[in-house]
């Protein structure tokens, strides 16, 4: 008689996390599905750092910028690593942050990317992150989004020289065009 | 080591049990699902197999579509026409949803699907033993049913056939 192996089921968990090698690539894991993203062109790092860089100059004392890897975990079953983040000092962990984040900002790697227009919109939103910037630097385009009770709200959509003036998470200018000098 | 070799060549193993589909440049890795989750493929695809005329293929797993060359997807089940190329959409999509692939499938896979334009997309739960059936309008997506356990729903396309959650979830 032969032999037959059956397969286990296999959903990643946020313990593979550890696991997996740090060679550049981006992990992330949503409720058992392994997303993993390449090492970024320069130009998404250009908008990366600028951002972060805008949003660090303004951010209040009370509050922290980050900038990916940071471990984002909302749920037991979900990491995820924005781009930027903007948090409470006070919920930031030493390993990582489990609290609903006041801003995620994703930087498109390509203008289509429905992993973040779409899965990463409903996560946030899911995880109750106030607000969540979409930010294109091919079409020099920012998309913000702004929690209206449990679902998103589309607040703006800023483009090129046009200044996008943010009220949350605190008073901040933010131009396009500035961000991918 | 062949691990290693195959992924260095871009090209993931495919033998692992697990489905890789690139969305938009990213890689998506579902690990290998439930028994109630195959049992479900299965018991869809026999079905489908029966009703479906000649010149259309039923397939699980084994044929991927690329929409564009940064993206493949793998859905758990299609049906397409026999000469199928990889980047024309297949008449339908099934989604057999589990705890692990519920937002990837009803979030991410239904916006792509429907950007790439399947005129339908099927997404069964083994757990409700309930059947969503989308069909593409020039709107987009837009549910003709949501069928319930032994409920029996005629669909039309791509081809006619009587679908009772209850039977193809047991």
């Amino acid at each position: 008689m032969g032999y037959v192996e059956t397969l286990e089921p296999g959903h990643f968990t946020l313990a593979d996390l550890e696991l997996l090698p740090d060679d550049g690539m981006r992990y992330e894991v949503v409720d058992g599905v392994l997303l993993v993203t390449p090492a970024p062109l320069t130009i998404h790092q250009t908008a990366t750092l600028e951002l972060a860089v805008a949003l660090r100059q303004r951010c209040p004392e009370n509050l922290k910028v980050f900038v990916a890897p940071t471990d984002y975990r909302p749920t037991p079953t979900r990491s995820v690593q924005p781009d930027v983040l903007v948090c409470r000092r006070e919920d930031v962990g030493p390993k990582l942050i489990e609290k609903p984040l006041l801003l995620a900002v994703e930087v498109l790697s390509q203008s289509t990317s429905l992993a973040d227009r779409v899965l990463k919109r409903r996560l946030y939103e899911q995880a109750g992150v106030t607000s969540y910037w979409i930010f294109d630097p091919a079409k020099e385009e920012l998309t913000v989004l702004e929690l209206a009770g449990d679902t998103y709200v589309e607040r703006a959509v800023v483009t090129g020289k046009d200044a996008f003036e943010a009220k949350l998470p605190f008073p901040v200018r933010i131009v396009p065009a500035d961000v991918v000098v | 080591m062949t691990t290693v070799e195959a992924s260095q060549a871009g090209r993931p193993p495919a033998r692992d049990g697990r489905r890789y589909e690139v969305v938009d440049g990213r890689l998506l890795i579902t690990g290998a699902q439930p028994p109630a989750h195959h049992a479900a493929v299965v018991a869809l695809m026999v079905l489908l197999k029966h009703a479906c005329p000649p010149d259309l293929l039923v397939s699980v797993g084994s044929v991927a579509f690329r929409p564009t060359p940064h993206t493949t997807l793998r859905p758990d089940l299609l049906v397409c026409p026999r000469n199928y190329t990889i980047t024309q959409p297949p008449l339908l999509a099934v989604e057999v949803l589990s705890p692990a692939t519920r937002t990837t499938d009803v979030v991410l896979k239904r916006t792509l699907y429907e950007t790439h334009q399947v005129p339908s997309y099927w997404l069964l739960d083994p757990t409700t033993q309930e059947l969503t059936i989308l069909a593409l309008t020039p709107t987009g997506y837009t549910c003709q049913a949501v069928v319930q356990a032994e409920e029996t729903y005629q669909a039309t396309h791509p081809f006619p056939v009587a679908l009772t959650p209850a039977a193809l979830t047991r």
